[in-house]
């Protein structure tokens, strides 16, 4: 297990764009952890409103009088607690479905057809949908994306596990009796795990991405300050575009949103080329 | 196999071709559509374009309930009487006189009157819109179909209706709002509000619609040139759906357009630009802190003005909305209402009062945490621990509240629900705190059910239906005034703000923008009274003295000169002349 650690890091520090990624990621997730020491004012202190960029106010203030910077350091939280939870919670779920429909067959044709169903309804509408009859909070947000976010990894995992329970040490096992609970944690789980993170990767990044529209058309969660939700704000300010205002309003949360997307994306890629080497396209990728 | 090969290549050359025509094709069609509707909108001479969304076909029964549905409605059908800026005026009618006990009505009707279609106007056709009415209410105000008991056609231009109660209020409530169709197009619709042909907008009144394109939000009106009011002053009205009213009036997509409250920073932005001006209006609008007058402990008055005291209306006024608003009138009615009563209690933020009256109802901090507690009906200390739901678009305000509560021990949590369980919340009180507006707050109908379920109602409704009968107007302002001292003293609910309203428009387009006195039709406070479409010879009155001088009648006779104005209005000009 070491040696492979070992041998994923080299390859991975092979690939030039995915340490950018991490560089990325570790970045976010550093200010979003220390955002209290990091982030100049309380992101709910009030000082003059609309006010341009200064020396005080690196990234000026909202129509309310909030510190836009802080609002930004801390919405790093935000964005990424709901993209870690909601990622997680995914995965597992299609983790889980990919598992049983790979191992055992009588669930097969049910939970994929199950799968095939999330596959093709159009996520982005019905989340949408959805989201517009609950509450706008957090949770409902993270609740959403868990269900219709699980259904590429359910697929991904049962193909590598149909793979796996016909190899020759799976067979020995089961001849000396172990029970499927044992060979599905010992012998198979562990080698889906570098896919998972794949997966994990993936399915982040369209969160973080789905995430922000949603609040953008305001349907997030209005208390909670998440980089959507403060373009949300930005765009409903009347004279957003008459004035400069979007520079340094909505132009850092944009630009934010995009950079995080890009990480994951780059993250994605190298990984996935890793644990798939036939993947391996262009030069530059 | 060769040859096989080169005419497949051939056969994907010339499917290539082909693609590349119809894209190059549909993208000139395309090109020539769109100049050829600038070419057709800029043909009429006095063009005028505002912001647009849909809000229903223009007909009575076909519009959506709301003030703008009324609006692109009221273009076309005419009403009894209607308002300018100083209040009622007649209109179909030309007077009007009602018997002792208001409960008979009787209109003599303007003549000379003719629908779009050619058709005469006559009074069968008023009489033929109450009784259509009673089987089909109408959309925008669907008033009780008990309150007429029947429709008298003494000559085709007497109109008498009888009320089967009193109604003091009939012209504003009813004549000044319910739009008059006429009896040869509906006589034979069985269903009003699906009917959407052509004949459904032949209407008597200034404009007559061209296009609507529900999807686009579009309307596109033309002058009715045989008005009774006389020929427009405009050609052509368009309204049309544009992102940013803002952005498109400095782009002169659109030359005119409404900002309210927030956007009062939009409005700042033509404020020094000579090619707008700028007019300021009331929203006829408040923003409400309502409690949930059931539930204790806000059923006690004295709690609720507490938090009254506690809640800090200016500062939310003044950051929040950039003073785009004004404070509210703790008693609802809007101060440029007739019916406002001045001098109301105003709550000004107080801690040090909402404390005493907090820890006087023994709400107190026993545990040290900062947040006060109460016994409960069933003798269970409970902290003051509220939830306020509110909407999204109000969520700063919540956030102010939250903080100013906090000052006094009481703690909020903010929920943000969708605008209609917002209003079903309120509605079945199914909450404990929230905030939330409403409209209408020129017409003291508005006051109907706000003070109900506190300790006072049984007086206020009794006041409320007394109000409505009065015939003496002065004494009717006195009830209402009684209403509005109940509600702020008792505090159903606590307004906090009225938004202003701006039209900014360019006034080389069409200068005669103007708010109606208590609203068009008691509620819309928009400045888009029909009016503005027709020739107004007191905009002659240089000096708003009420008379037009000799000078002021030169100033039309320059015009009319310079072509700016026809004979027939020049006349009308002179007509007011008083040496």
């Amino acid at each position: 297990m070491i040696e492979a650690t070992i041998s994923f890091m080299k390859q991975y520090k092979n690939n030039k764009l995915g340490l950018v990624g991490l560089g990325l990621l570790i970045f976010f997730v550093l200010i979003a952890v220390f955002a209290p020491y990091i982030a100049p004012y309380d992101p709910h202190q009030r000082f003059e409103s609309t006010e341009h960029p200064s020396s005080e106010h690196p990234l000026g203030t909202n129509h309310v009088g909030q510190d836009i910077l802080s609002e930004l350091i801390y919405g790093t939280r935000v964005s990424l607690f709901i993209t870690l939870f909601a990622s997680i919670a995914a995965v597992s779920i299609g983790i889980l479905i990919g598992l049983v429909a790979g191992y055992f067959k009588r669930f097969n044709f049910s939970l994929m057809r199950l799968t095939d169903l999330f596959l093709t309804i159009p996520k982005l509408p019905i989340i949408i949908i959805i989201a517009a009859f609950m509450r706008p909070s957090v949770w409902n947000l993270v609740f959403v994306f868990a269900i219709f976010e699980w259904a590429i990894t359910a697929r991904i995992i049962r193909s590598e596990v149909l793979t796996l329970r016909h190899r020759n040490y799976v067979d020995a096992t089961r001849l000396f009796g172990a029970k499927d609970s044992y060979i599905l944690a010992r012998h198979i789980f562990p080698y889906v795990v570098p896919l998972v993170f794949v997966q994990l990767i993936l399915v982040s990044r369209y969160i973080i991405l789905a995430e922000s529209g949603l609040s953008f058309i305001g349907l997030g969660d209005p208390t909670a300050k998440s980089w959507g939700m403060m373009l949300h704000d930005a765009f409903v300010y009347p004279t957003i575009f008459i004035s400069d205002l979007w520079m340094w309003w909505m132009l850092p949360a944009g630009l934010c949103i995009v950079l995080l997307i890009l990480s994951f994306m780059f993250i994605g890629y190298a990984l996935e080329e890793i644990v798939n080497p036939s993947l391996k396209r262009s030069p530059w990728i | 196999m060769e040859k096989r090969g080169r005419e497949k290549e051939k056969m994907k050359r010339i499917i290539t071709i082909l693609c590349l025509a119809i894209l190059l094709c549909c993208a000139f069609y395309g090109i020539s559509a769109a100049a050829g509707g600038a070419t057709a909108a800029a043909t009429a001479e006095n063009s005028i374009k505002i912001e647009g969304g849909d809000y229903g076909y223009p007909t009575p029964f076909a519009l959506f309930p709301k003030g703008p549905g009324y609006i692109r409605m009221s273009f076309i059908f005419d009403t009894l009487t209607w308002k300018d800026k100083h209040g009622v005026i007649p209109w179909l009618a030309d007077s009007w006189s009602r018997s002792d006990d208001a409960k008979t009505w009787t209109f003599s009707l303007h003549r000379g009157v003719k629908w779009s279609d050619g058709e005469p106007f006559t009074a069968d056709d008023v009489k033929f819109t109450f009784d259509y009415t009673k089987d089909h209410p109408q959309l925008w105000y669907a008033y009780n179909a008990k309150e007429i008991d029947q429709v008298e056609v003494p000559n085709p231009y007497t109109v008498a209706i009888h009320l089967t109660e009193s109604m003091p209020t009939f012209i504003d409530d009813v004549a000044g709002c319910v739009p008059i169709i006429p009896e040869h197009i509906w006589k034979d619709v069985d269903d009003p509000y699906t009917f959407q042909e052509d004949d459904a907008v032949i209407g008597t009144g200034p404009l007559k619609l061209v296009e609507y394109d529900g999807t686009q939000g579009y309307y596109e009106y033309e002058a009715n040139t045989e008005c009774f009011k006389g020929e427009p002053i405009v050609d052509q009205l368009i309204m049309l759906d544009v992102g940013d009213p803002a952005l498109a009036l400095m782009a002169g997509d659109i030359d005119a357009a409404s900002f309210m409250g927030k956007e009062i920073v939009a409005v700042e932005e033509f404020e020094d630009d000579s090619d707008f001006e700028i007019e300021e209006g009331s929203s006829w609008w408040v923003l409400n802190f309502y409690y949930n007058v059931g539930k204790y402990p806000m059923n006690n008055s004295d709690f609720r003005r507490a938090i009254a005291y506690g809640i800090d209306r200016a500062d939310i006024v003044q950051t929040l909305t950039q003073d785009g608003s004004i404070l509210a009138n703790t008693g609802i009615i809007h101060p440029d209402s007739t019916w406002y009563k001045l001098g109301l209690p105003s709550y000004d933020h107080n801690i040090a009062q909402a404390n005493e009256i907090l820890d006087a109802l023994n709400f107190t901090d026993t545990d040290d945490d900062g947040i006060r507690e109460y016994k409960d009906e069933d003798g269970n200390t409970t902290a003051l621990k509220f939830t306020l739901i509110t909407s999204e678009e109000y969520k700063y305000e919540a956030d102010f509240i939250k903080d100013n509560l906090k000052d006094l021990g009481i703690e909020i949590g903010v929920k943000s629900v969708g605008k209609r369980e917002l209003g079903s919340g309120i509605c079945c009180g199914a909450f404990e705190f929230a905030i939330s507006g409403h409209g209408g707050i020129a017409n003291p109908r508005v006051l109907r059910t706000t003070a109900m379920g506190t300790s006072r109602s049984e007086e206020y409704y009794e006041i409320y239906e007394k109000q409505l009968m009065t015939m003496d107007e002065d004494r009717r302002k006195e009830l209402v005034g009684e209403l509005q001292e109940i509600i702020a003293d008792e505090l159903p609910v606590y307004p906090l703000y009225h938004p202003k309203i701006w039209r900014v428009y360019d006034p080389d387009k069409l200068d005669a923008w103007f708010y109606t006195k208590d609203a068009i039709a008691g509620s819309i406070p928009l400045a888009l009274n029909k009016l503005i479409v027709l020739f107004d010879s007191w905009r002659y009155d240089a000096n708003e003295d009420g008379i037009i001088d000799k000078s002021e009648v030169n100033d039309a006779r320059q015009d009319y000169d310079e072509d700016k104005i026809t004979l027939e209005q020049l006349k009308k000009v002179l007509n007011l002349y008083n040496p």
